[in-house]
């Protein structure tokens, strides 16, 4: 068996990063150091930035003469270590998807870098990563590791540049908003009095309007502007592909990307619309598959990866389009027409948590107001409004949003408002099923169904449906799974 | 016309599951109760500083240590069928697991330093769903053995590929 190695450009690469790095910081350190001290410590920096670059080339000399990996028939074995010399043995039918990914730097020198994952569901995450390695050689082994069939690739869906108008309706602008509101506030902590100061005197000068709305806006607008440049990153030549049994996700502008996945893990498909997106019209398309990392989107909106998006933000007819063809089913089968309704109980159920949000409200906003700033009880009256109408407004969309489907190959069910998920999981990939019903759910007819699978977070949630529909819906989902456990009486269990 | 609804599991846990609980709870009730007593009886300055929460506590980890080992008593059953195991637990939050022997992974008997004085042990069922683990808890340990050896009997006929 060959023995494999990492690029021999590895070195170099390494060198040439952290001499750029070190180079950044060394140029001005020497300046000043030369200007307030002597000029001969410039020879002590020039010294250091020797000793760090040098340490840096015999470092990763080191990882590439001890790092390396032969194929056999049955396993990958992947050879590591400098001081613990390691071996690791992947079973290659165990492999659950590879990605290559290359930065700017990687792609000057042709060179790649290859992720190989063989995550277990008991949470440890198998993964091996050799970085860097030749461009060829990385697809060679790539495809040395993937079952393919016949290759005809298929493109399923594109990025076009006008979806970049998606990007900030997202929650992302916010997340950057709030974020920069951290740092500046760490930093006014830091000046404090002075920054207080400065504060009311341009208030003064300019009045309060100016302020707040700097304060406001500018972190929104800083928000908007890097949603936009993360998003033209992660998406740009973005391209959906079929290719001989795999489904190939390739897209990034400085940092390529190209994710693999068998298309004998995919279960199904969850198309994800979070508020923002959801009311310009647009969807994405995530896969619903076993042994992925970034499970779920609502982990994946924070994690600007994303490694199981299959389409980012799109018109929704587009996305249904594209889910159908991922799914190769006739029609689309997450498109919200075909859904059933849930009961008005769920809306009566949502409606209830709004009161107990604004009695909340009013139980912390009371007692500061009586008793340290009476003037601003106008405040907390403007807040209940504002909690009660957008509180209403969720609840009612909340309800609406809820539905579900099962047609002869998929479950589909729909919930969730700020951030609505419609999921079609292929019927088989359904294990088991988790019944829940609160006090106040069983007063009011409803329960909660979770499809337990394998694919995905692991679950796909029927929210708040009628018990007698819910009861149906999971036996004729999975026949015979719950029909030892049905009875036709009243729920109210006579203990043995 | 009456439809279909899931009925609750037939079988119990074991009658020294609720001095198992009870035992469990007390071990952070008494020692925190004893703790703040004692600290506010030694030191006169601060007395209801630790008064205070240990009423509290008293008040929140009394009922909890009488109240919940009868209600997880009457509450936790469960059920083998021939295809599928069936475990529920709560009243308040009522949640039943339903999953089926040929896509079990593995079958844990485990027997924690509290249940082993009390001739206890808890069944773990996982599948291939990080969401779906049936947990079995507060069973005679003859019972444990005899439920894990025909789960992992009837797991290996009805073999399937577990994903």
């Amino acid at each position: 068996m060959t023995e494999h190695r990492l690029s021999r450009l590895s070195v170099l690469v390494a060198v040439v990063q952290t001499a750029a790095v070190v180079l950044l910081i060394a140029v001005p350190t020497t300046l000043v150091l030369a200007l307030l001290w002597t000029p001969w410590s410039a020879l002590g920096v020039l010294g250091v930035v020797a000793l760090v670059v040098g340490g840096v080339a015999l470092g990763s000399w080191l990882v590439w003469k001890n790092t390396s990996w032969t194929v056999t028939p049955e396993q990958f074995v992947l050879r590591s270590g400098v001081f613990k010399r390691t071996t690791r043995t992947f079973a290659r039918n165990r492999i659950r998807a590879i990605d290559l990914s290359a930065g700017p730097l990687q792609r000057l020198f042709g060179l790649a870098t290859l992720h190989i994952g063989t995550a277990e569901q008991t949470g440890s995450d198998g993964s091996a990563k050799l970085s860097p390695v030749d461009r060829a050689s990385a697809q060679q082994l790539q495809a040395e590791l993937l079952p393919r069939g016949v290759a005809d690739a298929r493109v399923l869906g594109r990025f076009a540049p006008a979806w970049l108008a998606y990007a900030p309706l997202s929650w992302v602008p916010l997340v950057i908003a709030a974020g920069i509101w951290g740092i500046a506030l760490q930093f006014a902590d830091g000046f404090g009095e002075l920054a207080w100061d400065w504060v009311i005197g341009t208030a003064a000068r300019a009045g309060w309007g100016v302020v707040v709305t700097a304060l406001v806006v500018v972190p929104l607008v800083l928000g908007i502007i890097g949603s936009l440049l993360v998003h033209a990153e992660l998406w740009w030549n973005h391209r959906l592909e079929r290719d001989a049994g795999l489904l190939q996700v390739r897209r990034g502008l400085l940092t390529t990307r190209t994710v693999s996945l068998p298309e004998e893990r995919l279960r199904g498909v969850r198309v994800a619309e979070p508020l923002g997106v959801r009311l310009a019209g647009a969807a994405q398309v995530e896969a619903l598959a076993i042994g992925l990392k970034n499970q779920g989107s609502e982990g994946g909106k924070n994690d600007l990866s994303q490694s199981n998006v299959l389409l980012p933000y799109a018109p929704r007819d587009i996305a249904d389009a594209v889910a159908a063809k991922v799914l190769e089913t006739d029609g689309p089968a997450t498109a919200p027409e075909l859904l059933a309704p849930h009961p008005r109980q769920a809306f009566l159920r949502r409606r209830l948590r709004v009161l107990w949000v604004v009695l909340g409200w009013l139980v912390v906003t009371v007692p500061l107001v009586v008793a340290l700033l009476p003037g601003w009880w106008w405040a907390m009256a403007l807040g209940v409004v504002v909690i009660a109408a957008a509180g209403l407004w969720l609840a009612r969309d909340g309800w609406r949003s809820l539905g579900h489907r099962l047609d002869e190959h998929y479950l589909v069910a729909r919930s969730g408002s700020l951030h609505r998920t419609t999921d079609a999981l292929e019927r088989e990939a359904i294990i088991g099923w988790n019944v829940r019903q609160s006090w106040f759910q069983r007063r009011r007819g409803l329960v909660t169904l979770e499809a337990t699978t394998g694919a995905g977070s692991g679950s796909v949630g029927v929210l708040d449906v009628a018990t007698a529909d819910g009861i149906a819906l999971a036996d004729a989902a999975t026949p015979g799974l719950l029909t030892p456990f049905l009875a036709t009486s009243s729920p109210v269990p006579a203990p043995r | 016309m009456s439809s279909p609804t899931l009925r609750a599991p037939a079988n119990r846990a074991d009658r020294r599951a609720v001095p198992w609980w009870t035992l469990q709870q007390a071990l952070w009730v008494v020692p925190a109760l004893a703790v703040l007593v004692a600290l506010g009886v030694l030191i006169p300055a601060g007395r209801w500083w630790f008064f205070g929460p240990a009423i509290a506590v008293a008040a929140v980890g009394l009922p909890i240590m009488l109240v919940l080992p009868r209600y997880r008593y009457r509450n936790h059953l469960w059920e083998m069928g021939a295809t599928a195991v069936h475990a529920r637990r709560g009243w308040f939050w009522v949640e039943s697991r339903i999953a089926p022997l040929s896509r079990v992974q593995t079958v844990d008997r485990t027997r924690g330093p509290l249940e082993q004085r009390f001739g206890l042990a808890t069944v773990v069922v996982t599948t291939a769903s990080s969401r779906g683990p049936v947990k079995i808890s507060g069973l005679a340990v003859a019972t444990a053995d005899e439920l894990a050896a025909r789960l992992s009997e009837l797991t290996e006929a009805t073999a399937e590929d577990a994903v």
